[in-house]
């Protein structure tokens, strides 16, 4: 069975185990409302066909209601209880809240500037609206070898650039055709970088991830490295043709090698890599932002799949390292790569498994124990000959033990995050799970500064406190390990009693709601912004309203309208908007209302 | 819902943990396949055949003749190069996998050489044969065909692009329009059989022929209280090119290899959906609860998929409504397992499945009350050379509908299973029963999946044996003493085939020996030819149920000009064919067969 199918049954599996989570508003007595209309395109007004239309009351919720327009564009809700809601229609060639996505820290935003239709009803009148609907653009081009002959199976990628920041821009994934054409839909505003892997992809089994797209080997005009490629412009859902690269002659390289364990010079296996260009946008893999984007996004069921969809296409080129230790990557343009190697050691005999993972060595069924990986990264430089003979050795972890405790309560079961200064955007910065009676071992740990945090966010009026070694603040001063190091001690207090902050966000123009924007609340203080129990994120609704409960503590309040979720790291934003900020204060169980404004997006 | 979040965390930790903990139990491959001990390596180049030029990046699969087994793969690299290593003695079949490439068609079983099947199909090689003895290298050239292209824009009948609209070809084959396999078989949103936002498709990597292109709309879902004329199911709005509702009116597109059909376009006339309604009742006159309906348009009822893919149920009086179909001729059909409500009696209960015709024009369609019947049974005993069967559930004999046995050749497998029941019999004591089954006439038959470990070798009722006459069912019938008896006393076919007049001792090296049923009851036993390969002198064996065949050798240049090998042409050159008779367990050989067919 391919690892495809395997991840797609454990999606299955973890789909059935999902409590159904009603999307739909509990139904209140009144709830006789019509809602009518058609749907047209903004520019010239033809209706859209048969366009699907969706009734939202936030669009961090899964839609209320789902229907389909007649081929005149008309369409009709009927029995919608009070309240206000978005009017979103959804068809190929539009503009739509799930039609492109921006993937940065702070989360899978989808990322369209445009006003999402309004109506707000009593429970038992009719409305009539038209909803306008705005073509997304297009851009189109072909890609071929120098010879005129096509690039087959061309894996395109696209980065977006927004005040300065470049970030990978996610829509539906596209590829060359027979003659080497490709065209990307879906496109709101903005500047565009696109480029082109074409790379040979690991066969069969070797592929971790089916929808892996491999080092682009171009960029438009027919760059190798991102920062000269040339941006596309598009405005009010152009169409750009002539988007063609032609892939020069200079042959693709590889990057070869082996990996041991520092300490006994054993070959690893099991273990992985991963390739991928330095100084490249690249999607934060690590599960922190999937969970930040997820903490407030109660859709459950569809988001999964989407989020995990498009992680799956995000992730780097990844090998798992042969039983030899060899590993290779192919087919790499010149530049500078980062080759991150991880891997668990060898059990020890007398080591009680945690899990009971078979610890048979027979080969077949050997496993990346994901309690203890450790990794190493090197930094190479690719010019004009292949890279064999990579040697990377993995360090002994270090480990940290401590326990949990939670005020006045039984333990309870928290994941404990490990990052390092920077930022660990692998895949495997998997949360650690404290046992039962709240003590825990984090394995496998770097070498230097580490950053712990915990998030607690799924036990109700539960927050992380602080973190403790004998005097030391965790939080505000990282621990610093050496290799091999075991440090015990470490307490992670949890307390209870969150504080609640509702607010409205409002236009600075003409004071209408600013519906479906961003809501960020830091810790003001900034030793702490670095971490993610530190912050928390909200969307408003139909009416521009949110609701955000948090740890009682002094806050930075910062918002921005639909559809222009910021590019920077979040640290860089916050440094950036801080002394323009509103700020806060929250005591534990207080409940406060705040009112923002925010300036319309400019065109 | 905090604890679902935290749930849905814990899921997705595990979820993403396991893309390295699955990826880590396979076996690690890098891009060339690990040296194994001994095996050839092949080495070569993919060019294309009209320019020479390299072709990049295109997938290279290496399968085994004898059971069509993928031994090696690789991608080719920038000058259209590839290396397979560690392959092992034997004769393959070199297969080229990239788009707008021609691949072979006709590999439709294991149990046929590839090559042979193939050749036979395709009439020309689109691949690439390769022999090696398991130690020395060999070099390959390889030629790309490119196929041919239709491509065009779908237009409202507004002139408005239509986006998502889902693209199927049909492909004239023997004076029958068949589907082009991979444009019905897919999932349907496979993004290059649909219109893109402008409403243009394009299909390439097509056989030369004539084809009809059927367009049809995306499916959206409609949910809630949608106007009257919404309609979710666009699978039941079909256009064929130009502009034509039904097969007759539309217009061929001829394709070309290496060239492009374009300007295929197709406008969508108006088409108003209407609505089909009517009540299943059971055989008392009970409501029929949640009986489950299909409905295929009758033009395509042998080939195509449900068009309301299983989602239309009779509510609790009985009474169905299928909205959203457009004019046309419709056959609707009736699964077999509904639930019968007699004011406060339910039961559940077979019945036979009942297909009815419906004529669709100008207006909603009311159809008369659908009486559905218990059908008839039959029952008896299933053996195995004259014993309980140990695996009995590998032992599956079909009931096909007189008429719709059509045998060896022709007919898709998926013709065959949609009008067939199977009989399953018991592990205990080989006992079987068929019910529900609807009055008329039947063949008992082979199942459809060929089998080298049994046949079937007579169903005896009342000393008739049913494999040579049919079986008349009426409605309600009971039949209970029904014998299928399998064997496993196959018969050997060996020979060679005689030189050619006027070649003298000159042997004929490679050909293909294709053994054929003779007759309509062995068409019911061998559901297809065998086909093999001639040895280096000529000579062939074969290992098949007693019965009555054609042996007859071709070369691939006799292929090329041979007319379809179906039923039809069996019968038509009976007498020009070497025929063979052969009795279970018997070992005939030294059969001479001509080459060719005079």
């Amino acid at each position: 069975m391919t690892s495809t199918t395997k991840i797609r049954m454990l999606l299955f599996i973890a789909l059935m185990c999902l409590p159904s989570i009603a999307a739909a508003q509990k139904e209140t007595p009144a709830a006789q409302s019509i809602i009518t209309g058609r749907v047209v395109f903004a520019d010239t007004g033809r209706p859209v066909r048969r366009a699907t239309l969706k009734l939202y009351t936030s669009m961090r919720l899964g839609p209320t209601r789902t229907t389909a327009a007649n081929i005149r564009g008309e369409f009709r809700f009927s029995e919608v209880s009070a309240g206000s809601y978005f009017v979103v229609a959804e068809a190929a060639g539009l503009l739509f809240p799930r039609s492109a996505y921006a993937v940065n820290e702070f989360g899978i935003g989808s990322d369209t500037e445009m006003e999402h239709t309004q109506v707000t009803v009593d429970g038992s009148n009719s409305i009539r609206c038209e909803v306008r609907a705005f073509r997304a653009g297009t851009i189109k081009g072909t890609i071929t070898y120098v010879d005129k002959e096509p690039v087959l199976a061309g894996r395109i990628v696209l980065f977006r650039r927004k005040g300065g920041v470049v970030v990978p821009f996610l829509t539906e994934a596209a590829s060359t055709n027979d003659r080497g054409m490709y065209r990307i839909d879906g496109l709101p505003d903005g500047e565009y970088f696109v480029g082109v892997a074409a790379g040979r992809l690991p066969l069969g089994k070797a592929r971790v991830s089916q929808e892996e797209v491999g080092i682009p080997t171009a960029y438009y005009p027919g760059v190798t490295d991102i920062s000269e490629a040339k941006p596309i412009e598009i405005q009010s859902g152009s169409e750009i043709t002539g988007i063609n690269i032609t892939l020069n002659e200079n042959p693709l390289r590889e990057i070869s090698g082996v990996l041991k364990w520092r300490n006994t010079g054993k070959v690893a296996h099991p273990a992985a890599v991963i390739i991928s260009r330095k100084n490249e946008p690249r999607v934060d893999l690590s599960l922190g932002t999937l969970y930040e984007s997820m903490a407030n996004d109660q859709d459950g069921g569809g988001s999964i799949l989407r989020d995990f969809s498009l992680v799956s296409r995000s992730v780097p080129p990844f090998l798992m390292v042969e039983k030899n230790g060899e590993w290779k990557f192919i087919d790499l343009p010149p530049g500078k790569y980062v080759v991150t190697a991880f891997g668990a050691p060898p059990k020890d005999e007398k080591a009680n498994t945690r899990d009971g993972a078979a610890a048979d060595d027979s080969g077949s069924h050997q496993r990346i124990d994901p309690d203890r990986v450790v990794f190493q990264q090197v930094e190479l430089t690719l010019e004009d000959e292949d890279l064999t003979d990579v040697t990377i050795e993995l360090p002994v972890g270090s480990r940290i033990l401590g326990t949990v405790n939670v005020e006045g309560s039984e333990p309870i079961k928290a994941s404990i995050l490990v990052d390092q200064r920077g930022g660990n955007e692998l895949l495997l910065s998997v949360p650690h799970h404290n046992s039962p009676d709240g003590s825990f071992m984090l394995d496998g740990l770097p070498t230097g500064e580490v950053i712990l945090d915990a998030d607690v966010s799924g036990f109700p009026d539960s927050y992380l406190k602080s973190i403790t070694l004998g005097g030391q603040d965790l939080l505000r001063e990282p621990i610093v390990l050496t290799e091999g190091a075991e440090v015990a001690g470490v307490r992670i207090n949890i307390a209870k009693g969150l504080a609640l902050l509702t607010g409205r966000v409002q236009f600075k123009e003409d004071a209408a709601p600013a519906a479906g924007g961003g809501v960020l609340l830091v810790k003001a203080d900034s030793k702490l912004w670095h971490l993610r129990s530190s912050r928390r994120f909200a969307m408003t609704n139909a009416a521009g309203e949110f609701r955000v409960t948090c740890a009682p503590g002094e806050y930075l309040v910062f918002t921005w309208p639909a559809g222009n979720q910021p590019f920077q790291s979040i640290v860089e934003f916050v440094r950036l908007q801080a002394s323009t900020a509103r700020t806060v204060t929250l005591q534990s169980k207080e409940e406060k209302r705040i009112e923002l404004t925010v300036a319309k997006p400019k065109k | 819902m905090s604890l679902t979040a935290q749930t849905i965390r814990t899921i997705l930790a595990a979820l993403a943990v396991s893309v390295v903990i699955v990826a880590s139990t396979s076996e690690a491959a890098t891009q060339e396949e690990p040296k194994k001990a001994g095996g050839s390596t092949v080495r070569g180049v993919v060019t294309y055949s009209d320019t020479g030029r390299p072709l990049r990046n295109a997938r290279v699969g290496l399968l085994r003749d004898a059971d069509g087994d993928t031994v090696s793969e690789s991608y080719t690299d920038h000058h259209g190069e590839f290396v397979l290593q560690g392959v092992p003695a034997g004769r393959y079949a070199l297969l080229v996998d990239a788009q707008g490439i021609l691949k072979p068609q006709g590999l439709t079983t294991r149990r046929n050489p590839v090559i042979a099947q193939v050749r036979l199909y395709d009439k020309r090689d689109l691949f690439t044969e390769v022999v090696v003895n398991g130690t020395d290298g060999v070099d390959v050239k390889v030629h790309a065909v490119r196929g041919g292209v239709i491509t065009g824009r779908v237009v409202t009948d507004d002139d408005q692009p239509l986006p998502k609209a889902d693209i199927k070809l049909l492909r004239l084959e023997n004076g029958e329009w068949e589907p082009v396999e991979h444009t019905w078989n897919t999932y349907r949103n496979r993004k290059e059989l649909m219109t893109d936002p402008n409403g243009v498709y394009r299909i390439a990597g097509l056989p030369a022929g004539d084809y009809l292109v059927r367009v049809s709309e995306q499916d959206v879902p409609l949910g809630g209280n949608p106007p009257d004329d919404a309609y979710g199911k666009g699978s039941m709005m079909l256009t064929y090119y130009p502009s034509a509702t039904s097969i007759p009116e539309a217009q061929v597109v001829t394709v070309v290899e290496g060239g492009e059909s374009t300007g295929i376009d197709i406008r969508l006339p108006p088409l108003t959906p209407y609505s089909i309604s009517g009540r299943v009742l059971g055989p008392g006159d009970e409501a029929g609860v949640r009986a489950r309906l299909k409905i295929h348009r009758k033009d395509e009822f042998d080939y195509a998929y449900d068009l309301y893919d299983g989602d239309i149920y009779t509510d609790s009086d009985g009474s169905f409504r299928i909205p959203g179909v457009p004019a046309g001729e419709y056959v609707i059909s009736i699964a077999d397992y509904i639930e019968l409500r007699d004011g406060e009696n339910t039961s559940s209960r077979m019945v036979a499945p009942k297909r009815i015709s419906v004529r669709v024009a100008g207006g909603d369609a009311v159809v008369p009350d659908i009486k559905l019947t218990p059908g008839a049974t039959i029952s008896g005993k299933l053996t195995l050379d004259g014993k309980i069967p140990k695996n009995i559930y590998d032992l599956v004999p079909l009931l096909v509908p007189a008429g719709d046995d059509t045998g060896a050749s022709g007919a898709s497998i998926r013709h065959k299973l949609a009008k067939t029941f199977r009989i399953n019999g018991h592990p205990k004591d080989g006992s079987f029963q068929a019910g529900a089954l609807p009055a008329g006439k039947y063949w008992f038959a082979m199942s459809v999946v060929p089998n080298e470990d049994f046949y079937l070798k007579s169903v005896i009722r009342k000393g008739v044996d049913l494999t040579q006459s049919p079986l008349r069912l009426k409605d309600g019938a009971v039949i209970d003493d029904v014998v299928i008896s399998f064997a496993t006393d196959f018969a050997s076919i060996e020979g060679e085939i005689a030189p050619a007049a006027g070649q003298g001792k000159h042997r004929v090296v490679e050909a293909t020996v294709v053994l054929a049923p003779a007759t309509d009851a062995m068409r019911r036993i061998l559901t297809e030819p065998r086909i093999e390969h001639s040895d280096a002198q000529g000579r062939f064996a074969f290992t098949v149920p007693p019965g009555e065949y054609f042996v007859m050798a071709l070369t691939p240049a006799q292929i090329k000009t041979l007319p379809p090998l179906n039923d039809d042409y069996f019968k038509t050159e009976s007498k020009k064919l070497t025929r063979v008779k052969i009795r279970g367990g018997e070992k005939l050989k030294g059969v001479k067969i001509p080459i060719g067919v005079n």
